[in-house]
């Protein structure tokens, strides 16, 4: 009597936890897609086409709905706080940001309190170092010191005596700070001199900037936007007799690099940000254990004779 | 307080949480008003015409902002696939648009598109590339924004036409003849198509006698015109005496490959393309090319703005003078060397 009492107990059980098996499969699939927002300054262009590639092709693995803002030039915090709050309305759960340029930006991005999100491309600007903020994004430093690194190389003669112009992006930017640090770094002591810095904001005709900032020995570009353009019209590697070496995200960058219009070329892994911020940010949203780490992708350096290497066209198929 | 009086009360605290929480409801979901958003789609992204006449909606937008509206213009490329177009415009309405503006990569697909934008009640201004009319009447928040393009190709016949009349040396070797070559657009694209015909046949009907050499395809792009021309040129070295060009883009390729070849400038073809770039009213100015038409960029990258705002604010359209209520088409203008100066710096 006893003994079937226990095994009448064990099937009750045993049906239970198979019926709460199933309830919980057929709920789950009811569960709707969490939305994720991209928050990208002029979302359409074509720098950002590997990174957008790495966030939809995260999305659709980690089956998260994202959705890409429609944007035109972020310049300061107030116009990110307005797609942010927009975005809240149409009740996203998720944020993958690239930070507005500006002290401010560190500061509006903390009051989103409780709403998840990751920082991408950049850190957000901060006179005394990091944010604090979950960040993915390429080693900007690195990128700066590898093009300084590249130029020491490629100058047989040294380059005491030499010049250098340097542009980046917006002024208030991780990205243009540790660039030109890294760059600063990588020619101290060699004697070469830094003729002129150059902060692109907006849709500026920068060639015509340039050719009024003066004659140098090297440009180095750490703009995709601004590569692009001096690099449309240089001539053999050279813009006003200045080689050209910089930082570019564009398929375009890399024709030009083909095309010998531009020295070198430092990509960084934008597809590689772009799947690993979707991830991250569906991790933190799937368990609220979970603690979001930022972490840092990586650069290639090429130049047009290597452009075919496997190691290269496989990075480059990240664009398609 | 009687059992029947606190019931009522209860009632009523319930009747009006619900009332209120059902007024939450609707307003968390409400769109700015103070905010228009317009997604602009190209069918590619390395068009330099369609590119100048996007800065100028751009740049026209911005200035129709006001303390109580401010505009985002988003630009996006369909990388000349109308699948990948069909997408980004879904993303576009998915992330929050006011009004759409849409070159389209195939003017005979827009289907998606505008099924997309009907459900979301999203008007869409195509432009430049026009849909088929049974398209366009589908839905009474379509219109198209750009040129005829039969216009264009007659308007090149013409000021062809005048020219070799007017400098017999245009027909190198006297046969009374004008061997010719033309670049075309696309393949079975109506405006590549409408734009050869028209100008060849204005020629003609001009008293010009022509013996078509050869044609290529070079997908309005200056880049492939170079190589489709350098090879018509191995071929055919200096017979050619008229280049046809359905585009600047293409003319101006034409002109890079004869730059690159060994054939002297005095044996150089004339040269006529279509839209009346920047680049191409140098090239008019230097000589290298003899005449374009402007396509007015300037006119429509206007109209598109002011329909957008007057779309997005709800205001009558009357003003715009729309053709069946749908259409804006701007006039062409010839341009060669005696005029080119009244369109540079526009």
């Amino acid at each position: 009597m006893k003994k079937s009492k226990i095994t009448f107990l064990i099937a009750e059980l045993f049906l239970v936890v198979i019926a709460g098996f199933f309830i919980h499969q057929i709920f789950r699939e009811d569960v709707p897609q969490k939305r994720v927002a991209v928050i990208l300054s002029n979302s359409g262009d074509k720098r950002w086409d590997g990174l957008i590639n790495g966030l939809k092709q995260s999305a659709n693995v980690n089956d998260v709905h994202l959705i890409i803002c429609n944007t035109d030039d972020i310049e300061s915090a107030q116009d990110e706080k307005e797609l942010i709050d927009e975005q809240l309305e149409n009740d996203v759960d998720a944020f993958i940001i690239c930070p507005a340029p500006g002290e401010d930006t560190s500061d509006m991005l903390g009051q989103l309190g409780d709403v998840p999100f990751v920082l991408i491309t950049q850190d957000a600007y901060s006179e005394d170092g990091a944010s604090g903020f979950v960040t993915i994004k390429p080693d900007n430093y690195k990128i700066g010191y590898t093009l300084g690194e590249q130029i020491r190389a490629n100058d047989a003669d040294g380059l005491r005596g030499k010049s250098i112009g340097i542009i980046t992006g917006y002024s208030q930017t991780e990205g243009s700070v540790s660039g030109k640090a890294g760059l600063m770094d990588a020619i101290e002591g060699t004697g070469c001199e830094v003729s002129w810095e150059y902060s692109r904001c907006g849709n500026q005709n920068i060639c015509g900037i340039v050719d009024i900032l003066g004659k140098v020995d090297y440009m180095v570009v750490m703009d995709t936007y601004a590569i692009d353009e001096i690099g449309e019209n240089a001539d053999n590697g050279m813009y006003n007799g200045a080689q050209i070496y910089g930082m570019g995200t564009s398929v375009k960058s890399v024709a030009l690099l083909d095309a010998g219009k531009i020295k070198c070329l430092v990509i960084p892994d934008g597809y590689g940000v772009g799947y690993a911020s979707v991830t991250e940010v569906v991790k933190g949203l799937n368990s609220r254990l979970y603690t979001m780490k930022s972490r840092e992708e990586g650069i290639k350096i090429i130049y047009s004779d290597d452009l075919f290497s496997d190691d290269v066209e496989r990075f480059l198929y990240s664009y398609e | 307080m009687s059992k029947q009086k606190r019931r009522k009360i209860y009632v009523l605290l319930l009747a009006a949480a619900m009332i209120v929480s059902l007024m939450g409801c609707g307003s968390s979901k409400q769109k700015s008003d103070k905010t228009m958003r317009v997604g602009v789609v190209t069918y590619t992204a390395d068009d330099p015409f369609i590119n100048a006449m996007v800065e100028k909606v751009k740049s026209q937008l911005k200035t129709m902002e006001t303390t109580d509206m401010n505009v985002i213009v988003s630009v996006r490329s369909g990388d000349n696939d109308q699948r990948e177009q069909d997408e980004i415009v879904d993303e576009m309405i998915d992330a929050g648009c006011d009004v759409l503006c849409v070159n389209l990569v195939d003017r005979t697909a827009p289907a998606n598109i505008i099924k997309s934008a009907r459900q979301s009640d999203i008007p869409v201004i195509f432009f430049n590339r026009e849909p088929v009319r049974d398209d366009l009447m589908q839905w009474e928040k379509l219109y198209y924004v750009g040129c005829d393009a039969k216009e264009s190709g007659d308007m090149q016949g013409e000021i062809a036409a005048n020219y070799i009349k007017k400098h017999s040396e245009v027909d190198r070797n006297g046969d009374g003849k004008i061997q010719y070559v033309l670049l075309e657009g696309e393949a079975g694209h109506q405006d590549a198509i409408s734009r050869t015909d028209c100008s060849v046949k204005t020629i003609m009907e001009g008293g010009v006698e022509l013996e078509k050499l050869s044609y290529q395809f070079a997908d309005w792009n200056r880049g492939q015109a170079e190589n489709r021309m350098t090879q018509l040129i191995s071929q055919y070295g200096s017979q050619i005496e008229l280049v046809i060009s359905n585009n600047d883009e293409m003319a101006l390729g034409a002109v890079e490959a004869y730059n690159n070849s060994s054939i002297s400038r005095d044996r150089w073809p004339v040269i006529f393309g279509i839209d009346g770039l920047d680049d191409a009213l140098q090239a008019i100015k230097q000589g290298n090319m003899q005449g374009t038409v402007y396509n007015d960029k300037e006119a429509q990258a206007g109209e598109i703005a002011r329909l957008a705002v007057d779309l997005f604010k709800g205001n009558s359209l009357d003003g715009h003078n729309l053709d069946e209520g749908k259409y804006y088409v701007s006039p062409y203008w010839k341009v060669d060397v005696d005029s080119v100066d009244d369109f540079l710096h526009r």
